[in-house]
């Protein structure tokens, strides 16, 4: 089972993201169709963007200003 | 009907001749429950003939989204999925409730697939058309509920808020939404979403239907005096950014009728929401993996990518939600004692056009699926009880604002609406085509 810690989750580029959902897909079982990937990869970057807030606020932080409305 | 001016069944004939005329156009029923309410009806008025006792709701007619489990009908949850899932056994525990109290239940209604959207355009079984305006959405997950109650087709509807299913398309639609506080209402019978934040809720036109409703659901006196010495304040932030001005407007005749306290920040509001945002896909696609491995191709598309990108979500972010939530409820908690009432918009806008993908806000565009809760998730999350209700403003698009208060004082919410009723400043208008 690929566990990762959240902070290592925000760390990934688009291009890491994209190896890690394959990755995990597999971990869990699950196939996803070539068709559907662009779809879940840009609501797994949406997750991503609103655990950094999650882990900003967390960590005592104040969150940005530019991330007003995650995507 | 006690004085035989009118009968149950003739109540119940006009509704569904309504339900005919109007669904056409709102796309607002799944389900039309004709023999049944018919039938119960007729019994209704034969106790009244015989002088029996009937309830507080005797006769009323009222309709649920269609997520809660009606005796012999299979429970959609607005998928394609279940259409093969064996009937219900048992009415839902609210259902029995108001049919308990003599409402006679006449149909299901639309909402977002799994109740995991705030627009109700349902890749099955339509969209459902906001009264107001036919060409824009409803708004959801609750979309079917708040469009029957708004076009006047039923008094009441039942619906559900994980993260502002009953607040979102109540404030786009026009009419009264409560979702109370986090467990006050049975969920026996509705199918889940996301079993940390999952409410059940209720629409009506007028405080007072919302509050007498909500008491037999709770079978629970319920006060709506009007109050208006509450100690008030307007939530600003998080939860003013990107409003638009008409939003802004209608926020603060809400905010000076109360007499409140204008610029307060409740901290922590965005994390919280985002907080929400994950458990969502987390959950959610926790509930629904079978499916997703076997046939993910039954899904609605845009319900299907977030739930496979929640399955792809990490533990640690999901336990990061959980972690932040008693931190969030303190900072609530702390203003709720300075507070009886909080006041916030429902949305940053009005109604959406169907099928308008994205949103501008503060200048950016982002995503109408997913923002329109931005103000709700919030206040859904650490389960605080929350009216949305239409400000007034005759032959304008609605605008909702959410009245808030401490868990468990939700007397206070009906007082704060009451007063604002009284006063004119909210209302629920019939919309121009279905007056």
């Amino acid at each position: 089972m690929n566990l990762i810690k959240a902070s290592e989750f925000l760390q990934f580029d688009p291009e890491a993201l994209d190896v890690y959902c394959g990755q995990k897909a597999g971990d869990v079982g699950l196939t996803i169709p070539n068709a559907y990937r662009p779809g879940v990869l840009e609501n797994l970057a949406a997750l991503q963007a609103h655990a950094e807030t999650l882990s900003i606020r967390l960590d005592g932080a104040e969150p940005p200003p530019s991330r007003v409305t995650p995507p | 009907m006690k004085a035989g001016r009118t009968t149950a069944e003739a109540v119940i004939r006009r509704t569904l001749d309504d339900i005919a005329y109007t669904n056409g156009a709102l796309n607002a029923f799944t389900a039309v429950f004709s023999t049944q309410a018919i039938d119960q009806a007729r019994d209704l008025d034969a106790a009244i003939a015989e002088g029996q006792t009937v309830g507080p709701l005797a006769g009323v007619p009222f309709a649920v989204k269609n997520l809660f489990d009606v005796e012999g009908v299979v429970t959609l949850a607005g998928s394609k999925i279940r259409r093969g899932a064996a009937h219900a056994v048992r009415d839902a525990t609210l259902i029995a409730r108001l049919k308990g109290a003599g409402a006679i239940l006449v149909g299901a209604l639309n909402m977002d697939e799994f109740a995991y959207g705030f627009v109700t355009e349902n890749a099955h079984y339509g969209a459902t058309r906001n009264p107001h305006d036919l060409a824009r959405i409803a708004g959801g997950s609750s979309g079917g509920s708040a469009a029957a109650v708004a076009a006047g087709v039923v008094p009441l509807a039942l619906g559900s808020d994980t993260n502002g299913s009953v607040r979102v398309p109540a404030g786009l639609c026009g009419v009264y939404g409560l979702k109370p506080t986090a467990g006050r209402l049975s969920l026996d019978g509705v199918f889940p979403f996301v079993e940390s934040l999952d409410h059940a809720g209720l629409f009506a036109r007028t405080v007072a239907d919302l509050a007498l409703a909500y008491e037999v659901l709770l079978s629970d006196p319920t006060s709506v005096e009007a109050a208006p010495s509450l100690k008030t304040a307007v939530l600003w932030g998080w939860f003013t950014q990107g409003a638009s001005t008409e939003v802004l407007a209608a926020l603060k005749t809400v905010g000076v009728a109360l007499n409140a306290d204008f610029g307060l920040e409740l901290p922590g509001a965005e994390a919280a929401r985002s907080a929400a945002f994950c458990l969502s896909a987390y959950e959610g696609a926790r509930l629904h993996m079978a499916d997703l491995k076997a046939r993910p191709q039954d899904f609605d598309p845009s319900v299907r990518d977030r739930l496979f990108a929640g399955a792809l979500l990490p533990d640690a972010v999901a336990d990061q939600a959980h972690r932040f939530r008693p931190i969030f409820q303190q900072e609530a908690a702390r203003m709720l004692t300075r507070y009886d009432i909080l006041l916030a918009p429902v949305t940053p806008r009005t109604a959406p056009r169907i099928g308008e993908a994205s949103m501008v806000i503060d200048g950016e565009a982002v995503s109408v699926r997913k923002n329109l809760g931005a103000y709700t998730q919030p206040l859904s999350y650490i389960g605080l009880p929350v009216l949305a209700a239409p400000v007034n403003r005759p032959g304008q698009l609605p605008i909702g604002v959410q009245i808030i208060a401490a868990p468990g004082r939700e007397d206070r919410l009906f007082a704060a609406a009451a007063h604002l009723e009284a006063a004119g400043v909210i209302a629920a208008h019939p919309p121009k085509d279905f007056a």
